[in-house]
């Protein structure tokens, strides 16, 4: 329903409504920012590469062929890549997503049945893996990060990213390997793992 | 405190693909019996699990400020497009490139054809005084009996004064000129001119059908065309070069058009359906 209403709006777009252009912003704005600040850990410089992503999307609109979705997901991603191949160039670190972003990292415990201690034992695993993502390779990064975080399949990412699905595959795995060293690495893993399976047999 | 089992990267491949559903059903079945006895594969599909559930867990990130373009930036992104007064988009813009590179191409050819047509109706008026240098080169002692055995009061024509100062430009070696051309203008057109200057001497009983106007068009032609070797030359070959070259950069801009007025079509039908 969505992708036809896109449709109806990058029509109207294109007809020189700009309105219908924004209405795809307002639409689209949190998943563009959420790979931006996945992708690069800093908020500022997200917003930044967001907004751009859009201005470049508003000015390629007559060439988009397709969905618009992937389409502009494809925009983000590269210039997402962009700006980490000139910070590769000029390397530079930024502790926003660690220490600064707390509110944007705010966790929502989905489950509030849970206990105190598996409360904050699933808050500072997220906390971990949020950071552990940008201790990961950035193409490993984008992949886990379109795969698991905004759940498109694997034909999606390989269209955004431009790499064939075997790729995806692999790069997928290795950053979920990565992850996981990371989280026994931090002693996370064994214990959420104890207490899910404590759950588990609490429920049966 | 638990310990990472290790397990190879195949195995770790074929979880990955269990959990995101796309191992296949043979494969996945064989996965699922080792993993009842496995119990390092076990726990290291369990982790896949909850590395996946976490992160599809984590919260929406909170978005600082609105993406949405006003109007100054919306038009500093649209730019100064040439199709301005165009609609963007659509099947307009292609057709109106096919259209521009079609008239292009017709007007291209059609100019062509006109200017390569025309020197060959004149031929039969611009060839002899045109190749009559190069001829006289060759056959010389054949002019020089031609000229003999010829009266020049019967082979001049009074209605074609201007042929004798080209010939007589051309053979300064004192020859009459007059006499030559029109013999020569002659015989090419039958194609045997060696034959015809050998044989007989030439006397031109009736006025050639050229005028005062004509003669003179005629000399201006020869004074702007270019002389080679090969002979005359009755357009000019940069020209030519650059016709062609615009014929075929207006084929390709229309080829071009056509294939993107499919492309919009396609996609238009594809929406539709």
């Amino acid at each position: 329903m969505y992708e036809h209403d896109d449709q109806h709006l990058v029509n109207a777009a294109l007809n020189g409504d700009s309105e219908s252009f924004n209405r795809l912003v307002d639409r689209y704005q949190a998943r563009a920012y959420g790979l931006c600040l996945r992708m690069l850990g800093d908020a500022d410089h997200a917003a930044d590469v967001a907004q751009d992503a859009f201005i470049s999307a508003y000015r390629h609109l007559p060439s988009l062929r397709g969905e618009f979705r992937p389409w502009l997901m494809r925009i983000v991603a590269n210039a997402c890549r962009d700006v980490l191949r000139s910070q590769k160039r000029r390397p530079s670190v930024s502790l926003d997503m660690t220490n600064d972003d707390d509110d944007a990292l705010a966790l929502q415990i989905a489950d509030t049945a849970a206990g105190p201690e598996e409360q904050l034992l699933r808050r500072e695993m997220q906390q971990t893996i949020a950071t552990a993502l940008f201790t990961i390779p950035a193409e490993q990064r984008e992949v886990i990060v379109l795969s698991d975080i905004e759940g498109l399949s694997y034909q999606e990412i390989a269209e955004i990213t431009g790499i064939n699905i075997g790729t995806v595959k692999s790069r997928l795995n290795r950053a979920r390997m990565r992850l996981r060293e990371l989280l026994y690495a931090a002693e996370l893993l064994p214990h959420v793992r104890r207490l899910t399976s404590e759950q588990t047999n609490q429920g049966e | 405190m638990g310990q990472m089992h290790h397990i190879s990267e195949e195995d770790m491949v074929l979880l990955t693909a269990l959990l995101d559903g796309a191992l296949h059903a043979t494969a996945a079945a064989t996965l699922r019996q080792r993993l009842t006895t496995d119990d390092a594969l076990r726990d290291a599909y369990h982790d896949l699990v909850l590395i996946r559930d976490e992160l599809a867990e984590l919260p929406a990130v909170h978005v600082p400020r609105s993406f949405r373009l006003d109007e100054t930036t919306l038009r500093r992104a649209r730019g100064w497009r040439w199709w301005f007064i165009l609609p963007p988009g659509g099947v307009f813009t292609p057709v109106m490139s096919a259209m521009a590179s079609l008239v292009v191409a017709v007007v291209l050819v059609q100019r062509l054809i006109t200017a390569t047509s025309v020197p060959a109706a004149d031929m039969s008026m611009m060839a002899a005084p045109m190749a009559a240098p190069a001829m006289e080169v060759e056959d010389a002692d054949a002019d020089v009996r031609v000229a003999e055995s010829a009266p020049m009061s019967a082979a001049v024509p009074e209605g074609a004064p201007e042929s004798a100062p080209v010939s007589n430009a051309s053979t300064e070696g004192g020859t009459d000129g007059a006499t030559e051309s029109g013999s020569l203008a002659k015989d090419i057109e039958g194609g045997n001119e060696q034959t015809a200057l050998m044989s007989e001497p030439v006397l031109l009983d009736e006025p050639p059908a050229t005028d005062q106007a004509s003669g003179d068009m005629m000399a201006e032609q020869r004074m702007a065309a270019p002389i080679d070797d090969s002979g005359y030359q009755p357009y000019d070959e940069a020209w030519l070069n650059w016709s062609v070259a615009g014929i075929l950069m207006s084929a390709i801009l229309l080829a071009i058009s056509i294939r993107w007025i499919i492309r919009v079509w396609w996609h238009q039908r594809h929406q539709r359906s």
